[in-house]
This record gives structure tokens, C-alpha cells and sequence, in this order.
């Protein structure tokens, strides 16, 4: 296994340095300043512009500037925000943990409701009970996520009050005490509602169709031929089974969840790094939006190695491969 | 060149083009205020001490306290909390001492400036002349990367300075520490207003050479003010509290803090509702939802913006920053007012602005005391049939029988108009100007066949793009009346790269010597308007009004020329 | 898919005498799925009214008409009218014409590539599988939405249109399919059958073709339908920012949009419920297809 993880881990070298690669010539192709975010974009004085990429080596060779770029990055020196006038690390920073706390409270409440339904979907298949889960998932895979969001902010919070519909925190509260985190809970509830529940429908879906497919399989008529317990088959056998398409999600999951983040934050108002990166793209903050792009590339890619990890664990055959 | 109010018209043009809201508006409230008499029985009621007020924006603060550095508009409405300037613009648009009065010399080049005492920054050092000095010498410093050089480029001596010729501008004399003499450059009825207005804590940002200022802990975390609030605490892209500063010196602030909150403007109308913002600059769209709230009053006035339609008539050379007329197409005057003819605008206000805009046919908003009246201008009311035979008239005639006019020379023509994406009444308006063109045979289509990203519009104009001969575009005057700066022969906002001899005499004769009789400047723009409206260099559509909805616990907003910030101090709660 | 009904057309003429194939089974299954057939016909005709959309109606959908703004369903206007005066039912049917473009265009594209991809790369193994599933992986990398409005920002002014939409989301999403399909051959190639053949010497191509795929089909099958699905999905999102489908081209997503106003939202519904409601629909219908579809060919299943 750790040779295994060690093999992955190397194999990831190359595909950071692509992706750096792609991730530089997709900036190189921006107008104006998209890496050190030192000139100014709405300054459009030739002989300005000009003097500052001569300053910045923009004339030299492109392998030069694609190594020096990768040198800082590496350090940490993301550029910096032509909006906020601080290194692009610090702005991304600074939202990180809002983006985490929703992914992670979305992702827990998509496991629980996937997770109790596809079971009992898997189980139970063609009744009454699954058929209203089905039902369920078919419509909020069908529901754009967005049209959710609207309903849910003028059901919950506009017409109920139940929610705050906006910001990750109340306003004036201490940081550190329990009223703040409280208030963040609060705050977080709503997106992370509709995030995890937009997306159980794969989920279920996978689970109970693999539940099904495997409760037919050989060695689950033997078992229960031998009088295993019907519980046991399900939880020990059949699961093991269905769990291997499910854990290959996990890792495009955090892909999925980023994107949704986008919508979502955007919608709820929740400054986190999906609304960041849209708001640079609006004001063209191009090393705030870069360094995102590159940062949910490696998120992504973290995200896969994960779900071949699992996958590893799971299934040992494939490890082997 | 004259840049002044320009600047700050580029800087409200991005919000206003995004969201459709002026910035500033005038004292008369409108005629159709019917929630007036909500007002006055509120007036009467309980005032409550103290309380906090949640100012709602629809865009995140980018978080520079200093004037002198900043560029959005969220900031500038923080800074209207916490700054104070040397002057004031009153409900007439007029400008008035407030930091400091002056006296002008015999000769008007000289302006002595006598401030205050006792007036307090935020850190309870006292307000001087200096502080003053100290913000004019960092804009005309050779490292200042500000966008603010060209408010004190008319003093004398300080281009010198900014070439790096100078250590100090030779204009600015300190007499004592509370009395300045600035010295200009030359005589114009507008070198008080064009003059930056706001002093710098110099103590608070001392030890920080000038081209760092702009990254300082000092500009961007803890800032130091002079005005009703000072900035307590902020939480990047959500919302930033500030609190009341006791030792303002207009007098004690009656509210304890104010919250200025990011809100989704689609949300604007159910945040209202439940509370969760107390003031905001609102869409029109927005206005009949919170009308129907009985917790809300919207409050609208004349504001200071307008749209318009550029034509092209050649381009800027950026050598010489001299705009060249090379460009034909729109050079019959018959031609461009054919094309006004051709535009149902109230329907376009109804169907777009929700009705909250004005029809102008000039492009001086009637706040301003410089406005034509409008008996004196052409109304270019809707009609089609005198747009067709205007064409006609210039020889623009269909001759190939295909519906639409070939230009006189016979050769066929059409216009390519731009539009900025936004909103989705963008889409059907730009949609409602190309189809009211063909309509009059003036065949149109939309350049680069999509709307166009706002950024990328405006690199579009500043580069004079070929796509865009006729282009969308609005403006904000500031509150200056001199509109040389959109339209004068060598503006750099003169998109449309208009040169004329006439134009360029009028504006000019507005800012001689002899217009410092206040008449005789009104006469010259009411000419200039006339030549405007005769002429259309441009087409100009409508006015924006300015919209607020305030919640009614929220008392002693003064709408006005500057907008909805005037004297914050004096806001406060009633129950 | 398409390849696969071909084979199933083609495979019982050739042994009529013995026992109906699988496919033939799978296809009568798939009649008697009730769900399955509505959805189909469904499906068919919003395609049909949308592709013949000229020929249904002749309203204008460009034309801004001053005296018709935000009027409710009328006897003329089916569905009421949107802001800029334009019949919502007319706009809804050429909107149609570009969501299900996307929506098709991107599932083909998608399981063209990913299914190629995929099977070699399962089918091989080894090298070629560590190239092409590196290869997988650095697709999977680009989170789709942000490289999408990053291209946009790149492309804007240069090329736009529903086609470079198509191929940009294609380019970036087959990666799932392409590891899902590997990851199903893999586990059947473990299988004695595959082994058998490869004894025999069948040619690999005929293997992975005649033998894992229609194998791997129920899985493929439904990754296409739910691929088509949040294609759809994912246009009306990148248009609800902004990013997607140029304003000026109707497509559902842009007529949702309509619905950040709230004014919209609350007081103007016919504006926005009939999009929402046809991306639903046709979403539900899609994947009930798919189910339809999966129950159909796979031979234990009890329906």
C-alpha cells in the first residue's frame, strides 16, 4: 500500500507541472498584466505599459518567464491582486475556510441523505418507498441549482426567517466565542442545504443500483442459501461492493462541490472562494483568478489521488494492476 | 486637459452602466414622492438614541480608506462616512466651505484657504492646513500610483513636481497651519472645484514614502478619518463596521455605528422587508417590489448621470493626445438626427427603467444650474416618418429596392452598434435601438454580433475598436456643470472622437475669465446646448434618476446634488 | 449508444431460429416500461417542436415590442410575454433548439471520447493504461465551471456561439466517463469469458467491441443520460452567470436568468416557470430513459 501511495504520489509530478503549464499559457493569453497583477489594468498609456513589462521581463523568452512564474508559485508568491493591492495568497486565504466549512457541511449532509436513501432504495427496489426516493433524486438533479437556491432564500429566509440569507457570520460578533461559531453554523445551514441535497441524486443512485445488481450476484444466493443473515448480506457483503463506484466520487466531488461553490456562494452571498473567483473575473484581478484556478486544479487532482487511495483499499486487485 | 470630473464620471460609469443607478441626485424631491406623508408623521415620533443602521451595496468594498488611492465606488461610500473634504456641494450643486473657507485674489489665481480649528482625525490629533499640503504634495509626487494627479495638476508647479523637477509644488504656501495659499496655474472659473478636497492624516501616515502608501496597513487596515464614523472592524467581501466617532466636529453622531453590507441587488427588495438593510442605492427594477413594503419609502431625485449613444467620428491619436476626425460615416447632421427621431425613448424608460429616467436632449442633467431650459432645445419626439424624411432629404435613399437606404453616393450602409452585457434588459434594449433603426431603413446590426463584456466595451472604446460606430454608453457628471471633459475636441472621453470648431469655442469661452460672471457662464453652456441639440455629436437618451429605498426607521437622510450621504451625522432611529 | 442499437438490429437476423438475443430483450423490455415510453415520447416531442420551431410559430423572438412588456398568458400569447415584449412560448421553443443542442451535442462528444479512452485504457492496462488514465487525470484537473468562464474571459470578443460551448465542455468533462468505463472493464476482464476469447486469439478491438462494451453498456448508458442531463444543467448555470450561451441566443438558461430579478422571481412567473419547467421535464425524461434503458438490458433484472 505505501508503495503504492509513494507510486501515485511521484505520478502526480507530471500533472502539477501540465497543469502549471496550461494554467500559464491560459494567463499568458489574458490581456494585459495577468501575473504579478503590478500593472495596472485601466492605465492604458502605452509608453506606461511598456516600461512596466520591460520592469517585469515580460519581453524575455517564454521559458524564462514560465520558470520564474513556477519559482515564485512554488514559494508561495501567488502575484498580486490588482484589486485589493495585497499578495493574491493572502485574498485567497482569507476565504478558504469559509469555501471548506461549506464544502464539508455539504458534502456531510449529501452522505447522510444519500447514504440512508440509497440503502434503503438498494433494499427495498420497486416499492412504494423507492419509488418517492427516485422521485426525489430525479427532481433535484433536474432542478438547476440555482433556481434552488432563490426558491429556498425566499421560502427560508424571507418568508420563514429561518435562515440569514447571506455573509458567513453575523455582524459584530467576537471572533472565538461560541455566539461566533454559532452564528457561522447558522450562516452556513442554507447553502449547505441546497448544495448537499442537489447532489444525492448520484449517490443514490449508484448505491441502490449496485445494491441491486449485487443482491442478484452468486455469492450473495450463497449466502443467504447458507442462512446468513439478511442485515449481514447487506451491510458486510453487498456494501463492500457498492462502495467501490461510490468512493470513486469522492474525489470528483470535490470538483463538483467547487463548482457548485461558485453558484452557490454567488447566490447566498457567501465570501468564499467561489464568489471570489467570479468577482476577480469581473474586475479582472487576474493573479487572484489564476492562483484559484491553479488551487482548485490541485484540489481537484488531490481529490482524485484520494479516490484511488480508497479505491486501493477497497479493492486490492487494482492494486496490483 | 481638463480631467477633473471625468474621473470621477469613469468611476460612477462602471456602476451605473452595471446596475443603472445614479449616484447623485438633487434636493427637489419629486413631484411624485407620495411617501412624503409617511415621512412627516415619522418625524414626529419617538427619536431613539443611539442604534446601528445597515447600509446595503451590491458589491464588495475593495477596502482603500484613502480617497486619494481608491477607485470603487463601494469605497467611496465608506469614505463618505469617514472623510470630510475642504468643501461641500450643496443641494444647488454649488460649492460650499466646509473644512476650510477661502477668498480669492484680485487677479482670481491666488485662493487663500483658512480651516477650521479643533477639528479632530480619528486619532485625536488635530486637523492643520498641513494634513492638506501633505495629500496635495503625495498626489503630485513623481511615485504617487494614485489615479488622482490631474486634481492638483492645476496648481502651479505641480507637474513640475510630478516630472520629478521639484521637490515641493511652488503653488502651495503655508502661511500658518491653519491658513494656505494656493496659487493656480491659470485663471478658470473652475480651479476651486477641480482642486482635491481631502487632507491627509499626515502624522498617522508619516515614515511611509509615497510609493508604498498605496499598500499600507495605514490606507487599507487602519485607516485614520476625519468624519462622523470611523472604521471598527471589517470582514473582507462581507461587511465592514464602523462606529461613531464621538469627537466629530460638526457634532456628536446620533447613530452608534453603521454596517455597510454586501447584498445580491436581486435580493435588495427581501432584505428590506425583513430588515436586514436599512438604506440602499436601488435598481429601478427593485422599485415596485418595495413599494408594496410598508416598512420602506423610495425616495427618488434627479440625478446627475445620463445615457447616450456615441457616434463615431475618427479616432485618438495616443501620440498627441489630439482625437482625429477620420471617420464619415455619421457626418450628415440630417442623418444623426434622423437617428434620435427614430427612438421611442418613454417607451424604452417604461419598458427598460421601469419609468425612472427623464427623456434630455441635451447632455447637461437639468440638476445643474448650467442646464438649457427645455423650450430651448429640439425634442426629437418620436416619429418615423421624419426620421425617413430626413433621410431623404441628406440623399440617404433606398435604391437597390432591398428595404434598406444606400448612403448619397449610392453605396450601401450600415451601421454596427455596440452594447454592453449586463443585466437582462440590456439584451432587449440594445435590441429596441437596432430595430428602431432598420426600421427607418438605416440598416443596423449588433457589433461583434453578441453584447460585449463590460471590461472588454470599455478597452474597445478607449481603443476606438472599428466594431463600435455606434456605441451605448452613460455618464455621471460629478458635480461640477463643465462637461469639457466628456466633449470637448481633445477629451479623452469623447468617445465618439468628435472635433469641431464651434464646440470647442463654446466650451472654452464657459471657463474664460469673463465666466466668472455666473450669467454670462450659464448663457455660453446654454449656446453650447443648443449647438449640442442642433447638432447631435451624440444621441443623448434619458436621465437616470436616482432611487434609495430607506427604511422608514431610518430619519434624517438629506437626498441631495452629492448624493445620500450628506451629513451622516444626523441620521438616526425613530421607533 | 448508437453503435450498440445497430448491433442489436443486426444480431438477430443472423440467428433467427434460436432463443431472442439480449438486445432483443432489452428492447421489448424497455416498450413495456410505461415511464420509460412517456418519457421517450416526450422527449421526442420537445425535440421536434423545438428543432421545428420556424415552422410553429411565426411570432418574432428578437423584436422588442414596447406594448406587450411583462403581460401574463393571454389567448395570443400562450405563455404571456417577457420583459422586452416577446412571446415567452415562441422564445421557449427556440431556446429549446439550443439547451437540447448542448445538451446532445455534449453527450456525444463526451461518450465519443470517454469511451474510447476508457475501454483501451481498462482493456490494455499497463503502460497504456498509466498513460492514458495520467492523460484522464489531467482532464479531470480542470474543474469544469472555472476553466469554462476562464476560456470565456480568454474567447470573449474572438469566438462565441453554442458550438464552442459544445466542444468546450466536452473537451473538459469526459474524464468521468472515461474512468468509470475503465473501471468496469476492469473488473470485467477479470472474468473467465474475456480470457476464453483471448485464448482463442480474437482480435482486441473485437473483444473490447463485441465483448466488454455491450457488457459495460447499462454503465455507459447511464453515465450518457445523466451526462446529457447536467450538460443541460450546467448550460442554464453558465448562462445564469453570464458565461454561457450569448444573451442574444435564447436558451432556457438565459430565459432563467430573467429570474435574478425578483421581481421577476415573485410577480412575473410565466417568465420564468415555463424554462424551469422544461429543463425539469426534460431533464426527468432523460433520465428516465436512462433507467428505462438500464432495466432493459440488464438480463437479471425482474422487469
Amino acid at each position: 500500500m505505501l508503495q503504492y501511495t509513494l507510486r501515485r504520489l511521484l505520478g502526480m509530478i507530471p500533472l502539477l507541472l501540465l497543469i502549471s503549464l496550461v494554467v500559464f499559457f491560459l494567463a499568458k493569453m489574458m490581456p494585459g498584466d495577468p501575473f504579478a497583477g503590478e500593472i495596472d489594468p485601466s492605465n492604458t498609456n502605452p509608453q506606461y505599459i511598456e516600461e512596466m513589462r520591460e520592469k517585469l521581463g515580460y519581453n524575455d523568452p517564454i521559458i524564462v518567464q514560465y520558470g520564474r512564474w513556477m519559482a515564485n508559485f512554488v514559494q508561495g508568491d501567488f502575484g498580486k491582486s490588482t484589486v485589493y493591492k495585497k499578495p493574491a495568497v493572502e485574498v485567497i486565504a482569507q476565504r478558504i475556510p469559509n469555501t471548506v466549512f461549506l464544502a464539508i457541511t455539504s458534502l456531510i449532509f449529501t452522505y447522510i441523505f444519500a447514504f440512508i436513501m440509497g440503502m434503503y432504495a438498494g433494499r427495498k427496489p420497486y416499492t412504494l418507498g423507492d419509488n418517492l426516493i427516485a422521485s426525489y433524486n430525479y427532481l433535484a438533479l433536474a432542478i438547476p441549482s440555482f433556481v434552488a437556491g432563490i426558491v429556498a432564500i425566499y421560502v427560508f429566509s424571507f418568508q420563514l426567517g429561518w435562515f440569514p440569507f447571506n455573509g458567513s457570520v453575523g455582524v459584530g460578533l467576537q471572533e472565538g466565542t461560541f455566539a461566533y461559531y454559532l452564528s457561522r453554523v447558522h450562516h452556513v445551514l442554507l447553502p449547505a442545504l441546497v448544495l448537499g441535497l442537489m447532489g444525492t441524486a448520484s449517490y443514490t443512485q449508484f448505491l441502490r443500483n449496485d445494491i441491486i445488481e449485487n443482491s442478484r450476484k452468486d455469492f450473495v444466493r450463497t449466502a443467504r442459501a447458507k442462512g446468513t443473515k439478511e442485515s449481514k448480506i447487506y451491510n458486510k457483503h453487498i456494501l463492500r461492493n457498492s462502495i467501490i463506484p461510490i468512493i470513486t466520487f469522492l474525489g470528483f466531488d470535490i470538483a463538483t462541490l467547487i463548482s457548485g461553490a461558485v453558484i452557490t456562494e454567488t447566490i447566498f452571498t457567501y465570501p468564499g472562494i467561489g464568489a471570489l473567483f467570479l468577482d476577480s473575473v469581473g474586475r479582472r484581478d487576474y493573479a487572484v483568478m489564476m492562483s484559484i484556478t491553479m488551487l482548485l486544479s490541485f484540489l481537484t487532482l488531490f481529490g482524485n489521488l484520494v479516490a484511488d487511495l480508497l479505491y486501493g483499499i477497497v479493492d486490492p486487485r487494482i492494486r496490483l494492476d | 486637459m481638463k480631467k477633473t470630473k471625468t474621473l470621477w464620471s469613469l468611476l460612477l460609469m462602471l456602476v451605473m452602466a452595471l446596475f443603472l443607478a445614479a449616484c447623485n441626485s438633487d434636493s427637489g424631491t419629486t413631484d411624485k414622492d407620495a411617501q412624503k406623508d409617511k415621512e412627516t408623521p415619522a418625524a414626529t415620533t419617538d427619536v431613539k438614541e443611539g442604534g446601528v443602521v445597515t447600509f446595503g451595496t451590491d458589491q464588495a468594498p475593495e477596502g482603500v480608506y484613502d480617497p486619494a488611492f481608491s477607485k470603487s465606488i463601494v469605497d467611496a461610500y465608506i469614505q463618505n462616512f469617514t472623510m470630510d473634504g475642504v468643501y461641500d456641494v450643496n443641494d444647488e450643486l454649488e460649492y460650499v466651505p466646509n473644512l476650510a473657507k477661502w477668498d480669492i485674489s484680485e487677479d482670481k489665481l491666488t485662493y487663500t484657504f483658512n480651516f477650521e480649528k479643533g477639528v479632530k482625525w480619528h486619532n485625536g490629533e488635530e486637523l492643520t492646513g498641513e494634513d492638506w499640503v501633505f495629500a496635495l504634495e503625495t498626489l503630485a509626487h513623481p511615485d504617487y500610483d494614485g489615479p488622482r494627479f490631474n486634481y492638483v495638476e492645476g496648481v502651479k508647479g505641480a507637474q513640475e513636481k510630478k516630472a520629478g523637477k521639484a521637490d515641493k509644488i511652488s503653488g502651495i504656501e503655508v502661511v500658518d497651519p491653519y491658513t494656505i495659499k494656493i496659487t493656480f496655474k491659470e485663471v478658470k472659473i473652475n480651479n476651486l472645484e477641480s482642486i482635491w478636497q481631502y487632507p491627509m492624516p499626515k502624522k498617522h501616515y508619516e515614515g511611509i514614502a509615497v510609493k508604498d502608501l498605496s499598500e499600507s496597513k495605514q490606507v487599507r487596515e487602519n485607516p485614520v478619518g476625519l468624519g462622523a464614523f470611523k472604521v471598527k472592524k471589517v470582514v473582507d467581501g462581507e461587511y465592514s463596521e464602523l462606529e461613531r466617532f464621538d469627537d466629530y466636529w460638526k457634532g456628536k453622531p446620533a447613530l452608534d455605528g453603521v454596517i455597510v453590507k454586501v447584498i445580491d441587488p436581486s435580493l435588495a427588495a427581501g432584505a428590506f422587508q425583513n430588515g436586514e438593510i436599512d438604506i440602499m442605492d436601488i435598481r429601478p427594477q427593485s422599485v415596485k417590489e418595495l413599494s408594496a413594503l410598508s416598512n420602506v419609502r423610495i425616495e427618488e431625485t434627479n440625478g446627475v448621470s445620463y445615457s447616450y449613444i456615441g457616434l463615431r467620428f475618427g479616432h485618438r491619436d495616443k501620440a498627441t493626445l489630439k482625437n482625429v476626425a477620420d471617420f464619415d460615416k455619421f457626418n450628415s447632421k440630417e442623418l444623426r438626427q434622423a437617428l434620435l427621431y427614430a427612438l421611442n425613448r418613454p417607451a424604452m424608460i417604461d419598458a427598460f427603467l421601469e419609468g425612472k429616467a427623464e427623456v434630455a436632449n441635451t447632455v447637461i442633467p437639468v440638476t445643474f444650474w448650467t442646464a438649457a431650459d427645455a423650450k430651448d432645445l429640439n425634442a426629437y419626439e418620436f416619429n418615423v416618418d421624419k426620421a425617413k424624411e430626413l433621410l431623404k432629404t441628406a440623399g440617404y435613399v433606398d435604391k437597390d429596392g432591398d428595404g434598406f437606404v444606400e448612403d448619397p453616393k449610392g453605396q450601401p450602409f450600415k451601421i454596427s452598434f455596440g452594447h454592453y452585457a449586463g443585466p437582462a434588459a440590456f439584451e432587449g434594449r440594445s435590441q429596441a435601438i437596432i430595430q428602431s433603426w432598420n426600421d427607418i431603413g438605416v440598416k443596423t446590426e449588433l457589433a461583434t454580433g453578441s453584447l460585449v463584456e463590460f471590461n472588454l466595451y470599455n478597452e474597445m472604446k478607449d481603443n476606438d475598436d472599428a466594431a463600435l460606430e455606434a456605441f451605448f454608453g452613460s455618464w455621471s457628471m460629478g458635480s461640477d456643470p463643465d462637461p469639457s471633459g466628456l466633449w470637448a475636441n481633445d477629451a479623452e472621453w469623447n468617445y465618439g472622437r468628435y472635433v469641431d470648431a464651434e464646440n470647442d469655442k463654446l466650451l472654452k469661452e464657459a471657463l474664460s475669465e469673463k465666466a466668472f460672471d455666473k450669467d454670462y457662464r450659464k448663457k455660453m453652456y446654454v449656446n453650447w446646448q443648443k449647438y449640442f441639440n442642433e447638432q447631435l455629436p451624440a444621441l443623448p437618451l434619458w436621465e437616470n434618476l436616482s432611487l434609495y429605498g430607506i427604511n422608514n426607521r431610518l430619519q434624517g437622510v438629506h437626498i441631495n446634488a452629492v448624493g445620500f450621504q450628506t451629513d451622516v451625522y444626523k441620521w438616526h432611529i425613530v421607533e | 449508444m448508437e453503435i450498440v442499437t445497430k448491433q442489436e438490429a443486426s444480431a438477430p437476423k443472423k440467428t433467427p431460429n434460436k432463443s431472442p438475443s439480449p438486445w432483443v430483450i432489452a428492447r421489448r423490455k424497455f416498450f413495456k416500461n410505461k415511464l420509460a415510453m412517456i418519457s421517450l415520447i416526450f422527449l421526442l416531442i420537445v425535440i421536434i417542436l423545438s428543432f421545428l420551431a420556424p415552422y410553429i410559430t411565426t411570432k418574432d423572438i428578437v423584436r422588442v415590442d414596447f406594448t406587450k412588456i411583462s403581460q401574463p398568458p393571454s389567448s395570443e400569447n400562450w405563455l404571456g410575454t417577457d420583459t422586452n415584449g416577446r412571446d415567452v412560448f415562441t422564445r421557449m421553443l427556440y431556446a429549446g433548439r439550443s439547451s437540447l443542442t448542448v445538451g446532445i451535442g455534449c453527450m456525444f462528444f463526451i461518450v465519443l471520447i470517454g469511451t474510447t479512452i476508457g475501454a483501451i485504457s481498462g482493456y490494455f492496462g499497463g503502460k497504456v493504461d498509466q498513460i492514458l488514465m495520467r492523460f484522464t487525470d489531467f482532464v479531470l484537473m480542470f474543474p469544469l465551471l472555472v476553466f469554462v468562464i476562464v476560456l470565456n474571459t480568454i474567447l470573449v470578443g474572438k469566438v462565441s456561439g453554442l458550438w464552442t460551448l459544445i466542444i468546450v465542455i466536452s473537451v473538459l468533462s469526459w474524464g468521468s466517463v472515461a474512468r468509470v468505463v475503465r473501471s468496469r472493464i476492469l473488473a470485467e476482464k477479470e472474468n473467465e469469458y474475456i480470457l476464453a476469447a483471448e485464448s482463442i486469439g480474437c482480435k482486441s478491438s473485437k473483444i473490447i467491441i463485441k465483448h466488454l462494451l455491450p457488457n459495460v453498456a447499462s454503465t455507459i448508458i447511464v453515465q450518457a443520460t445523466l451526462l446529457m442531463a447536467v450538460t443541460i444543467v450546467i448550460e442554464s448555470a453558465l448562462s445564469f452567470l453570464n458565461f454561457g450561451v450569448p444573451a442574444d441566443t435564447p436558451s432556457w438558461g438565459n430565459m432563467l436568468s430573467e429570474a435574478r430579478n425578483s421581481d421577476v422571481l415573485r410577480d412575473k412567473i410565466w417568465i420564468w416557470i415555463p424554462p424551469a419547467t422544461a429543463i425539469t421535464l426534460v431533464i426527468l425524461s432523460i433520465n428516465f430513459i436512462g433507467e428505462g434503458l438500464k432495466d432493459a438490458m440488464n438480463p437479471k433484472s425482474r422487469r
